[in-house]
């Protein structure tokens, strides 16, 4: 039995688990739902003992559970599998079963051939199609994840924790899953199981927890749920995809136009983008959008095909050039590829036009007092929630880190602005200031693609959107085509020739 | 060719080997084409310590370290051997391979438990074991056994026991590599983070490493005493770079989680021949150091090199 | 989001994410200053002098202006292990060029200092350009100007330093040191490019995040070069200065100042990571660590313990800083 009873977390001014309790009984899956920055991911880690509750307490089968650290949690029977692979890539599969207690001979040298029968004996227990002295580096990331999972339930937990398990899963290949998890059931063990897909937690738990901004707002038996209550409990909101602002106002011409395309990923990809249009990249995750975005930008370099802009052609060998030209990327990952988690707002707003000229005035010397008008400006115009612009990003929370961000290329005065799932991890109120954002400064002239993992941002912003599949445009929805239905039926439809 | 790709990441160490062996066919071919066992042992006589200390090295790369200290910690265990070989050889032997020990896990600590940078913790212990080695021994000489040197480096004519120790050198860095130990240091190095999720606790294991590796260099610094019949405060410092240069030249990224022990072996083997091939090639002293400056820069860029090539082939 | 009231604990906290670090441990390092100049006082009354003191901050000053280079390579996320012989060889070409005539100081002057150039340059694109570890290319470059050192000097370095040439390292103007001065003057030039400029804000950058740094349009590689030439030509003029001082060039100089140099930085606030930090700090660790090798000194231990509590003493620091940025973080 697992009771949680009260558990906190703060990371600076971002309050990312509040006071969350519920039980999880043996025999049973308790499913964990909610958008992303809900603090699912925080609740799991504090009870696979990866980071401390700041308040609270999680008993386990009558115990108090402290963990320090996943040696701990393992000891104590707690199994996590979580979002980032705990598999080292350049071991083998058998070296990874068997990183803690590999069976070894008399003068502690490893007996190889022994772990690798009985990696294979595990292996084949599990029909897992894997050879075990495959590096697992180069197995594909479904493998992985499928490896990860047997690896924490031969430790034989009495809880096993499952964060978005079924990310890189095949059809095939979460119907494995289901079959352990009801073996697992029957052995009475307790399984936490994250997702953010409602049909998946219907699938695999008896019981649902759903959060929201922190807090737990609702357990229910998932027979006594439907999939718009649980939208509309996750979200706050009664209608799933309501609150974006008028389409329209792209002008004629052409501000941006690419032509067969060929990159990382990418093949023949040819579209054409007009002044004030906001255009939208579809389909599922992983199939090249942000690769074309990067590609866009100067990275890495197109290995075929042209970009012009306005008319002139553009030849990007790095960012340097795009941003010279006038085309802005928003990364993916804001706190890896988008800011200095350690520096100030002033300086990570400011740093991508400090070549351009906006602030330093006499062989690169900065003026402060145009900087500190800039970035007040810009804190007051997109509320953005600092003490200063001084303090250090980090202590900022997530959508607020996104507003500094998107501030920071707003400065450089693109014509053309890439936005790779800019509302990834941002709060609701933020994601409504932020399309606003992108639908005024369409207004302006700016041309604007984005990627979306969210189906109905895409079909709520865009003017017209691009669905892709491996690494191609399979098709262009053009006003008034755009929907959900049309987004996903030709996303998920098998290719023409296969 | 995945395979072949597979394998080729494996040519480093192979590749070493190679290169010694052409280097050492050079060798003899300079000298006239013979080649005793005699002179055999006099080569390991010379790498032994080289190799010890580059052994050391490794095990902190592995784990993504490195350690600069390991040059003044050869310093002061040859330098205390000496001192004490007057008490008693055995006492001698094992107080400094404790001291070494102690020097190692200093250094381990500080890195591993305090989260320290491995440049300037060891910068600084570098200084305190310099210093220690001064005191221990302000001046070089001290007092080898008699007979001490003969066993550990001639011995029999059969096989110099030199030679027999170079080879339970390599076979012992062999050895840890297959236990727990060394597979938990590959696993750190290769990836911190999921190492440390998966269960491994990985402040101990650097803390061990580091210390195994002050072991290595206290052994190579008793070896080097008695093999030059006395102690010296300041040897090691001419070894710090070239103990790099061995993990370097063996194939062993500086990142950590790969390579082989042989490799270093081989890179320890490389350094000394082109020392003796300078010597042919009638260069004088002051090129040494140059020659082993460039080395390790031009192995360390062919590998940047090699991998520019293989990006651009599309790997 | 709502509003909540803030407990006390969260409000602390803010305050100290805000507080930058990096500012108490210069802090510390002046308190220390003082407290060492105190015990100095003790043991040799009468030690606290203007005169005393300006001697100090001379002797400080070599090791502040390889700290010039080292704050710069240690800001971009590296280090320069080469400035030990990058600053013998310097001072070497210096003597050996102008052989003690004033009339040769210029070309000396201009030779020594593109000796160091040219290892800095050599130093920045092996890391930019080929991607060598910074630990390895500076340490291996360390090792060619030892050798090319020792084939120019065949072994003993020659020349001397004329009387024009050494006022700079040892004249006075009224009670101040023209080193002092010359320090002073390079140090507020350091400064304001580190807090003011383009580049020292793309510095600050490129350490702390290189694919920030890189998407966001800053030629990574062009800074690394420059600042690795600029540690070169730190350690040069450093190299040359010395010379003068002492009037010749001996074999070694450097030797001394790799490890306080990169102690200073350190010491004074930086991350060896890189990102953070600034030349104030390495300023008072540069002194810090002067007025510790004159503590020791007039204590009169033996060069070998004299070792030991230098190491000691940089490693207690070391720990002092981490500790108080844990209790920050």
């Amino acid at each position: 039995m697992l009771k949680v009873r009260g558990i906190d977390k703060r990371y600076g001014a971002t309050h990312a688990v509040r006071d969350v309790s519920f039980d999880a009984a043996n025999g049973q899956v308790l499913g964990l739902i909610g958008e992303n920055g809900a603090g699912k991911s925080t609740v799991i880690r504090m009870i696979g003992g990866m980071v401390a509750p700041d308040a609270g307490s999680i008993h386990l089968d009558g115990e108090n559970l402290v963990l320090r650290g996943a040696s701990d949690a393992l000891t104590r029977g707690v199994g996590s599998v979580l979002q980032e692979l705990a598999l080292i890539g350049a071991l083998t599969v058998t070296e990874n079963l068997f990183l803690l207690h590999a069976p070894t001979r008399a003068w502690l040298s490893i007996d190889k051939r022994h772990s690798i029968r009985k990696a294979a004996e595990i292996l084949a227990r599990h029909q897992l199609n894997i050879s075990p002295t495959a590096r697992v580096g180069d197995l594909p990331l479904g493998q992985r994840q499928m490896l990860e999972i047997v690896r924490a339930v031969e430790g034989d937990p009495v809880l096993l924790v499952l964060d978005e398990a079924t990310s890189s899963l095949g059809q095939d290949e979460v119907n494995w899953l289901a079959r352990l998890v009801r073996r697992l059931r029957a052995a009475n063990r307790i399984i936490l199981f994250i997702s953010h897909r409602w049909d998946e937690i219907v699938t695999f738990c008896d019981r649902v927890a759903i959060m929201r901004n922190g807090q737990l707002v609702e357990v229910a038996d998932c027979a006594a749920m439907s999939q718009e209550q649980a939208v509309a409990l996750m979200t706050g909101h009664s209608e799933a995809g309501g609150g974006f602002p008028r389409k329209g106002g792209a002008r004629n011409g052409v501000l941006l136009e690419a032509r067969d395309l060929e990159g990382s990923m990418l093949s023949r990809v040819s579209f054409t983008l007009a002044p004030g249009e906001v255009l939208g990249l579809g389909g599922l995750v992983g199939q090249g959008q942000t690769e074309l975005l990067r590609a866009l930008f100067g990275v890495p370099p197109l290995r075929g095909g042209s970009i012009a802009l306005k008319g002139q052609a553009l030849r990007l060998r790095r960012p340097r050039d795009a941003i010279a030209a006038g085309i802005g990327y928003v990364p993916l990952e804001r706190k890896s590829e988008g800011l200095f988690l350690d520096k100030s707002v002033a300086f990570n707003m400011t740093y991508a036009c400090l070549a351009l000229g906006v602030l330093s005035v006499w062989h690169g010397l900065i003026r402060f007092g145009r900087e500190r008008a800039i970035v007040s400006d810009a804190i007051a115009h997109l509320k953005i929630r600092t003490r200063s612009g001084r303090t250090p990003v980090r202590a900022l929370s997530g959508g607020n880190q996104q507003k500094v961000l998107l501030e920071k290329w707003l400065l450089t005065g693109p014509a053309v602005l890439l936005l790779d799932d800019v509302t990834r991890g941002v709060d609701i109120a933020t994601k409504h200031q932020i399309y606003d954002l992108i639908r005024a400064l369409a207004q302006t002239g700016v041309g604007i693609i984005f990627y979306s993992s969210d189906t109905n941002e895409l079909v709520g912003l865009a003017d017209r959107v691009l669905v892709m599949a491996d690494g191609e445009i399979r098709k262009v929805l053009a006003d008034g085509e755009v929907s959900a239905a049309a987004i996903v039926g030709i996303a998920f439809r098998p290719r023409a020739d296969s | 060719m995945m395979r072949w790709l597979a394998e080729a990441r494996n040519l480093e160490a192979s590749g070493s080997v190679g290169i010694f062996a052409f280097l050492f066919a050079v060798y003899i071919v300079l000298k006239g084409g013979h080649y005793s066992l005699f002179e055999a042992g006099n080569l390991a006589t010379n790498v032994l310590p080289l190799v010890l200390v580059g052994l050391a090295q490794y095990f902190v790369v592995l784990v993504r370290g490195v350690d600069l200290s390991l040059g003044p910690i050869m310093s002061v265990s040859g330098s205390l051997a000496v001192v004490l070989f007057p008490f008693g050889v055995a006492p001698a032997i094992a107080a400094v391979l404790a001291a070494g020990l102690i020097a190692g896990c200093l250094n381990g600590l500080l890195i591993a438990r305090f989260k320290l940078s491995p440049i300037v913790v060891t910068l600084a212990t570098m200084s305190v074991w310099d210093g220690v080695a001064l005191v221990v021994l302000p001046v070089p000489g001290g007092e080898v056994p008699a007979g001490l040197q003969a066993a550990l480096t001639s011995g029999s004519t059969l096989l110099p026991t030199s030679l027999a120790l170079l080879v339970a050198s390599g076979l012992f860095g062999l050895w840890v590599m297959t236990t727990r130990f060394g597979l938990q240091l590959r696993a750190i190095g290769g990836d911190e983070a999921a190492a440390e999720a998966s269960g491994i606790i990985v402040m101990e294991l650097r803390l061990r490493a580091y210390g195994l590796a002050g072991l290595l260099a206290a052994l190579a610094g008793v070896y080097f005493a008695i093999s030059t019949m006395a102690g010296s405060p300041i040897v090691g410092d001419g070894y710090i770079l070239p103990s790099i240069g061995a993990v370097v030249l063996g194939g062993v990224p500086l990142v950590g989680g790969r390579g082989s022990p042989i490799g270093v072996v081989m890179g320890a083997l490389i350094l000394t021949i082109v020392g003796s091939l300078l010597y042919f090639a009638d260069l004088s002293d002051f090129y040494q150091s140059l020659i082993d400056g460039v080395i390790l820069i031009a192995a360390v860029g062919s590998v940047a090199v090699r991998d520019w090539v293989w990006k651009a082939m599309g790997r | 989001m709502s509003e909540t009231t803030r407990p006390p604990r969260v409000e602390r906290r803010r305050m100290l994410l805000e507080f930058d670090s990096a500012s108490a441990a210069p802090l510390t390092g002046l308190v220390s200053i003082a407290l060492m100049l105190v015990v100095c006082n003790l043991l040799a009354p009468g030690f606290v002098s203007f005169n005393n003191i300006m001697h100090i901050a001379q002797l400080a000053a070599f090791l502040g202006i390889v700290a010039i280079g080292e704050t710069l390579v240690v800001l971009s996320g590296g280090i320069d292990l080469s400035v030990a012989w990058t600053m013998t060889g310097a001072g070497c070409v210096f003597t050996q060029v102008s052989q003690g005539q004033s009339s040769m100081l210029l070309p000396a002057l201009a030779a020594a200092l593109a000796s160091g150039l040219c290892a800095g340059l050599l130093n920045g694109v092996g890391v930019a350009k080929f991607r060598i570890s910074p630990i390895i290319m500076t340490l291996g470059m360390n090792n060619v100007m030892q050798g090319a050192t020792l084939l120019y000097t065949n072994g003993t370095p020659s020349g001397s330093v004329a009387e024009a040439g050494r006022f700079f390292a040892t004249g006075y103007i009224g009670p101040l040191s023209v080193l002092v001065l010359l320090w002073s003057g390079l140090a507020i030039i350091v400064m304001g490019v580190l807090r003011a400029s383009r580049g020292g804000r793309q510095l600050l950058g490129v350490g702390e995040n290189p694919l920030v740094s890189f998407l966001s349009g800053v030629r990574n590689d062009r800074v690394l070069i420059v600042v690795y030439a600029l540690s070169g030509l730190a350690a040069a003029l450093a190299g040359v200065l010395y010379a003068s001082h002492s009037g010749a060039s001996f074999l070694g100089m450097g030797d001394q100042f790799v490890l306080p140099s990169i102690a200073a930085v350190v010491i004074g606030g930086g991350s060896i990571y890189g990102g953070r930090g600034g030349y104030g700090g390495a300023i008072i660790g540069a002194i810090f660590l002067t007025v510790l090798t004159t503590l020791l000194a007039i204590v009169n231990v033996s060069a070998g313990v004299r070792d030991i509590i230098y190491g000691g003493v940089i490693i207690a620091a070391l720990l002092l800083t981490r500790l108080t940025q844990g209790a920050a973080s």
